[in-house]
């Protein structure tokens, strides 16, 4: 009887030993594909974000080197925002244009964009 | 001697169950916690494809138009509403774009005729639209069904070639 209880015991022990290297595989796979989705997120906002500002670029072929923050709603913000838009103009004999990069607040690249219109003739 | 065989037997059967429960715990934990995951990840992607959709489809029916000059923006339905005219066989027709209770309407008609924000065409999912024209710039502001704010700028081109 009572090596019967102390072998259901140690099945027992086993058993959770092996459910627990599983479910820490599954933990890890869980908490990835959240991340995964959030950056998804980020991205697909960054996209859409860069476009509006490459389309304002176009209707106004004015683009000025600089630095932009803007916060988690993609508003205008203080230095100290989540996001930052950084245009590089680009000046041809023929073309204008500029490239934009959005980044997050650790340097890592969300969106890149280039954009290029036609200059008016001279 | 019996009533100590006893005791052991008791705490060996108490030990099992507790071992026995925590693992059933473990396991509720686990699933709970994988359910949670995947909840959100369905939330995230239905917000990015609602955003997604409601861009490309605004999008799409602006840089169409022939005309992107002579976009307009005026109060109709729920809110500010945009005209895309076009001419056909030398009639003027125009497309607006408006919100209606909770959806993006589309309807399309000749430019002259008043109609009604009801005769309009559901496409998808759509509240508070906004939208203004400042020197050649369309700017458009709308929210998703989950409240998610769309913000979209378009620049509008004139349509001779």
């Amino acid at each position: 009887m009572k090596d019967k209880a102390t072998l259901t015991l140690m099945e027992l022990l086993i058993m959770v030993l092996v459910f627990s290297l599983a479910a820490a595989l599954c933990l890890k796979a869980f908490v990835w594909s959240t991340q995964k989705a959030q950056e998804n997120r980020v991205t697909a906002e960054a996209a859409i974000f860069a476009q509006s500002e490459a389309e304002r670029l176009k209707g106004t072929r004015q683009a000025s080197e600089g630095i932009r923050y803007f916060d988690e709603d993609w508003q205008p913000a203080e230095e100290d925002g989540c996001y930052t838009l950084t245009t590089v103009p680009y000046s041809g004999e023929l073309l204008g244009g500029a490239e934009l990069l959005v980044e997050d607040t650790r340097g890592h690249e969300l969106f890149r964009l280039t954009v290029r219109w036609q200059e008016d003739a001279a | 001697m019996k009533q100590e065989r006893t005791e052991n037997h008791q705490l060996g059967t108490l030990a099992v169950l507790t071992v026995f429960c925590v693992f059933a715990v473990c396991i509720l934990t686990v699933i709970l916690f994988g359910a949670k995951a995947y909840q959100s990840l369905n939330e995230q992607s239905e917000e990015n494809y609602q955003s997604r959709t409601l861009s490309l489809f605004l999008s799409g029916k602006l840089r169409q138009a022939q005309l992107q000059s002579e976009v307009t923006v005026t109060a109709f339905g729920d809110g500010d509403c945009i005209g895309i005219p076009e001419e056909l066989d030398g009639e003027w027709y125009c497309t607006w774009l408006y919100c209606k209770d909770g959806w993006l309407m589309e309807l399309f008609g000749e430019a002259d005729f008043e109609y009604e924000p009801e005769e309009g065409e559901k496409i998808l999912r759509a509240d508070d639209l906004e939208a203004e024209v400042t020197d050649g710039i369309l700017s458009v502001r709308a929210r998703t069904e989950n409240g998610a704010p769309v913000s979209l700028t378009f620049a509008l081109r004139g349509g001779e070639a």
